[in-house]
């Protein structure tokens, strides 16, 4: 994807030319969809955010600098933002946040390799949501944990102790329900 | 990285999916919201509105400081009224004394047919200028005293046509209608002995006494000067019309010097603008630290959140530079304005609370808890402004007091920092990327800027200088409350007369 999206077609863009800003969204849309349902708590939200999003993402395209990163990641930040904005809007105050127990569990790679994806991010939603967050922007989009910091407004070492948690809750609780669900 | 999170982030990486989605609706929406012209640099754009608007303001002060070639005019005007009527003044000298005509010269003819003013003169004794009077110059030179230096039209304040070296008043016709020494009432009986006197005429007798003066074939005589012999001139009539109120005035008459006519005292008379050609600007270089106490005001019934922000924002030191000249338009007034540039600092301070659980390590259990969380950043604010002010002072001695009032222009350059957003959540702003900020791009205030200059050289002095400024920033995006402040400076620097 990134290889079609080329220079003359972000100048088109930032000029306003409709049909190479209709092109970018055609390549950039299934992939910040995706984004959007693996961070926003509220799927409902997922058109208004990626509305959102691109509205930024064309407006702003003139501050993209190809230099310093391709625009599939600069779009994948902006959405991560817009989604986390999102959040914010319905967090819960009185939301309790789980603490693991340390107890062993072994999970087989078979079990996961079986599970669709959709059945896979559900079950990673159901990990507590500030665990999840810093899971999802450490593991699965690599971004570092000063990053992280900077992207939710926390303390580095902050973000370190929440993708522990994380982790142990995957560990823990997570794989057992994993496994009820499964069998 | 265990084999969870290696299928986790293989799986989610680069996925891709439209479930949930309808591209077509999507796109729609999109393509609604987006401006139909290109976005433009909005950064660069208002900082160019900002630079063009400040400048033009600039110069327009400038110029209107200045005001220099309107100024001479007035100058100019002024002496030539006074030049005028210092003329008749004369002459009026002359007739307590010596009458001004002798009797052969009051038959003097109107010339009505050819000068409607000449029958002005002879209906209503009105005495009005008209610059063909001054049509000759043998004419205009006579209208000095004989033995009095003579002197250029310029001199008794008339301008010479390069073209005709044709002598003309430099006062405007309209304010020559105006002028009190143009008064169609003014009585002429003084000088004319009731008689009536056509100028035109009196011109042309002068230049060749053949030509007839009137259309009847009449001649003027040649009007003589009192007391003179040899001098066949109508000069003084030349000048006569100009102006014959202004010789009842005292204050003309004690002006007048007869020994020293070339002085030209007049512009000695109060009644002529002073020209001022002492140091009129000023320009003061100027630094200091300031404070800036924001105030939050909700739109109706408040919901508390303005007291919420009010405790968690706190003012900070910061500090600005100004440039600002001044220009003197009376002994105590100044006008003046300038480029003033600030920072503000402010200190963000808040206590986040929320539930959460913990684990008791004795009982192994979860239990309900309070988790804390501290957030402390300091925000800046960078503002250019532009002040226009009006300002008065004081000398006492060497030290000078002075106040300046104004209203300032203000462009916020650059705005960062955490807050609470309406929701009362923690949030990053940046003017660079973000438009819900505290404040706005432009904003007003009012300027008072109370000074004291303490004088170490004729030209120059330390200034130390005082900036309290009442700024709104109308209703803030990121607080949804009306938000204002009030910054408070203090300044020391140089002033610098010129």
């Amino acid at each position: 994807m990134e290889k079609s999206i080329n220079i003359d077609m972000i100048n088109d863009c930032i000029a306003g030319n409709r049909q190479a800003q209709r092109r970018l969204y055609d390549m950039l849309m299934p992939f910040l969809n995706m984004t959007c349902r693996r961070y926003l708590n509220d799927q409902a939200s997922t058109q208004d955010v990626l509305q959102e999003t691109f509205l930024s993402i064309f407006t702003n395209l003139r501050q993209f600098d190809p230099a310093k990163s391709a625009l599939k990641t600069w779009a994948t930040r902006i959405t991560i933002n817009f989604c986390l904005k999102n959040n914010a809007k319905y967090v819960k105050m009185s939301e309790i946040e789980w603490l693991p127990e340390l107890h062993d569990h072994t999970i087989l790679p078979e079990v996961l390799q079986n599970l669709s994806d959709e059945a896979l991010l559900d079950f990673l939603k159901t990990m507590p949501r500030s665990f999840f967050e810093v899971f999802n922007l450490y593991v699965i989009d690599g971004f570092t944990h000063e990053e992280i910091g900077e992207i939710l407004n926390i303390e580095t070492a902050l973000s370190r102790q929440r993708l522990a948690r994380g982790r142990e809750w995957l560990r823990e609780k997570g794989m057992h329900q994993l496994i009820f669900s499964v069998n | 990285m265990n084999f969870i999170e290696e299928e986790f982030k293989k799986r989610f990486k680069n996925a891709a999916s439209t479930k949930g989605i309808d591209p077509e609706q999507l796109w729609e929406n999109i393509a609604n919201g987006l401006p139909k012209t290109p976005p433009k640099s909005g950064f660069k754009k208002r900082f160019l509105l900002f630079l063009g608007l400040s400048l033009l303001i600039l110069f327009a002060g400038t110029w209107l400081f200045l005001g220099t070639p309107k100024s001479d005019n007035t100058s100019v005007t002024s002496i030539s009224e006074h030049n005028t009527s210092n003329s008749v003044s004369k002459t009026e000298n002359s007739t307590q004394n010596k009458p001004l005509l002798q009797n052969n010269a009051t038959n003097i003819t109107p010339s009505s047919s050819e000068n409607t003013q000449s029958s002005d003169l002879k209906n209503s004794s009105k005495a009005r200028t008209n610059t063909s009077v001054f049509s000759q110059k043998t004419s205009f030179q006579n209208a000095l005293k004989p033995g009095a230096t003579k002197k250029t039209p310029a001199d008794l304040g008339f301008a010479t046509s390069e073209k005709t070296n044709t002598p003309q008043f430099l006062m405007p016709k309209n304010e020559a209608a105006a002028s009190p020494i143009f008064s169609k009432n003014t009585p002429t009986d003084t000088f004319f002995d009731n008689k009536t006197l056509d100028i035109t005429s009196v011109v042309s007798e002068n230049q060749d006494s053949k030509i007839p003066a009137t259309s009847e074939g009449e001649r003027a005589e040649n009007v003589v000067l009192a007391g003179e012999k040899s001098l066949n001139s109508i000069a003084v009539l030349d000048i006569l019309p100009v102006d014959i109120l202004p010789i009842k005035e005292p204050r003309q008459q004690r002006v007048i010097s007869e020994k020293e006519p070339e002085a030209l005292p007049l512009l000695a008379l109060d009644i002529v603008p002073k020209i001022h050609r002492s140091k009129v600007w000023e320009i003061n270089f100027l630094s200091g630290a300031n404070l800036n106490r924001l105030r939050f005001q909700a739109k109706s019934n408040g919901s508390g959140f303005e007291k919420t922000l009010d405790k968690t924002l706190s003012s900070r030191i910061g500090y600005q530079f100004s440039i600002e000249i001044h220009r003197k338009i009376s002994e105590n007034f100044q006008i003046g304005s300038g480029l003033v540039f600030s920072q503000i600092n402010t200190r963000f301070d808040f206590v986040e609370t929320r539930d959460t659980m913990v684990l008791d390590q004795i009982k192994m259990k979860l239990r309900p808890a309070l988790a804390t969380r501290t957030v402390e950043h300091y925000n800046k604010l960078q503002v250019l402004t532009l002040p226009l002010t009006f300002g008065a002072s004081k000398h006492f001695g060497k030290v000078k007091a002075g106040l300046h009032l104004g209203i300032g222009l203000n462009y916020s350059i650059l705005e960062k920092g955490k807050s609470l957003n309406s929701n009362g959540q923690v949030v990053t702003f940046d003017s660079r990327t973000d438009q819900n900020r505290p404040s706005s791009s432009f904003f007003l205030s009012a300027i008072a800027n109370p000074y004291l200059d303490f004088a170490f050289s004729k030209q120059n002095s330390l200034r130390l200088q005082a900036s309290i400024r009442a700024q709104s920033f109308g209703t803030s995006p990121l607080f949804d409350l009306k938000t204002s402040s009030v910054f408070g400076g203090l300044n020391v620097g140089l002033s610098h007369r010129f």
